[in-house]
């Protein structure tokens, strides 16, 4: 059985309902939906072709365990899942965002009954969470220009915020 | 398409559950995150792609970029030692949002690599002061209380050798500043001990006495035998 997408640039696909399933938003609407499209005005063709991928490779996979944020984490990504992540840098973060947008978390939990805010933690727990253990590898010993350059991120603190910053780099690197 | 336009469209449509679906698509998770977390988060404070990221996506980033530093850390402490910048002050060094992210998660701030020369240039009898809420002593923490592990332990982790041969540790009430000990004073350390710090809202000195005389700061120079072992704090 195969369920029909559409984007948010209208593009239509046919997925079949094993792999759409792994896709918690759509899951929730699928039964209701019967053989109407799923609209998901939040995702591109694009971004939804790479999320597609994602779950037909890891369509058989059992649920990834439930992170409570207790358990230390580690950036280790499987070679499959690395060459899938490697993206451009724009296309790495509206991966992230569509993972976010789509709750693409293990549906153990919702059955579980699980409180809604520890189902959104767990929510990057698949192609989201990939991304995520992307980003922290691209920042990992880098300083903050550094970091900076490499998101584009504007350095916005104020002359006060600014000397205090400096303090604490002096007590961090005070060592 | 909007929701709302999909809504008007489908208005005539007698699709069970579809209109409950549809306000789950306008609330998304991203929306419903953004309300719920922190509203003094300053937006403005980056460009990047031109979207904005929400909060727990940056969360989940920091969490795992702290845990990785504090993996490789622990790995080769003697590498690391020479490159190490605290990964939570770098990532609020960054910009003001982010800033005010690592500041409002103090999860961020339970796995501390220790900076041991740090500590023994402190002196013979070195501390560290662990403010479980506002951003006074050496290690500056989140003040944030909202989070839920503002009521959990801290838990200090050390790897130690023979350069100390006791700790003593007091835990000070944060109100009446009664000075309370909480851990086997004098013991001597073999290896990695976990201390617990069993009370909320008290600040916790940790005393590292060198066992050799010939360790002890001399002229106000890190002693070149100054230890090494000291990793990093973890929450249990």
């Amino acid at each position: 059985m195969s369920i029909t997408i559409v984007t948010s640039d209208n593009e239509q696909f046919c997925v079949e309902k094993l792999v759409a399933q792994r896709i918690a938003l759509i899951e929730d609407m699928v039964e209701n939906a019967g053989d109407r499209p799923i609209p998901l005005p939040n995702v591109t063709a694009s971004v939804l072709r790479k999320i597609l991928e994602y779950c037909e490779h890891h369509k058989n996979d059992p649920l990834p365990p439930y992170d409570d944020g207790s358990r230390s984490r580690t950036t280790h990504i499987s070679e499959w899942d690395q060459k899938f992540i490697t993206v451009d840098q724009e296309m790495l973060f509206e991966i992230i965002l569509a993972a976010n947008y789509l709750e693409m978390k293990p549906l153990l939990y919702v059955r579980l009954n699980v409180p809604r805010v520890q189902c959104l933690t767990a929510c990057n727990a698949v192609a989201g969470d990939i991304g995520c253990k992307t980003v922290a590898n691209m920042i990992k010993g880098k300083s903050p220009e550094e970091i900076r350059k490499l998101f584009n991120i504007v350095n916005n603190f104020t002359p006060e915020e600014e000397a205090q910053i400096r303090k604490e780099a002096e007590w961090a690197e005070d060592r | 398409m909007s929701v709302n336009t999909t809504r008007s469209t489908l208005a005539g449509s007698k699709i069970p559950g579809l209109e409950e679906s549809l306000d789950k698509l306008a609330l998304s998770p991203r929306e419903t995150l953004e309300s719920t977390s922190t509203s003094t988060i300053d937006n403005d404070g980056y460009i990047l792609q031109n979207r904005d990221i929400p909060t727990e996506i940056w969360l989940s980033v920091f969490r795992y970029a702290v845990d990785a530093a504090i993996h490789d850390y622990i790995s080769e402490p003697l590498r690391m030692q020479q490159s190490l910048v605290h990964p939570p002050i770098t990532l609020s060094h960054v910009c003001r949002r982010w800033r005010s992210i690592v500041h409002d998660f103090p999860d961020l701030w339970l796995t501390i690599p220790t900076c041991p020369r740090q500590w023994w240039t402190r002196g013979e009898a070195s501390s560290m002061e662990l403010s479980r809420k506002g951003a006074e002593g050496a290690l500056a923490h989140s003040d944030a209380t909202t989070s839920t592990s503002t009521r959990k332990p801290v838990t200090l982790l050390l790897d130690v050798s023979e350069r100390f041969d006791s700790k003593e540790s007091i835990s000070r009430d944060h109100k009446s500043r009664d000075m309370i000990p909480v851990l086997e004073p004098k013991r001597t350390l073999e290896g990695r001990k976990s201390l617990l710090f069993p009370k909320d809202d008290h600040n916790v000195y940790i005393f590292l006495r060198a066992v050799n005389p010939d360790l002890e700061r001399a002229g106000g120079k890190v002693h070149p035998r100054a230890p090494v072992e000291i990793r990093h704090l973890k929450r249990f």
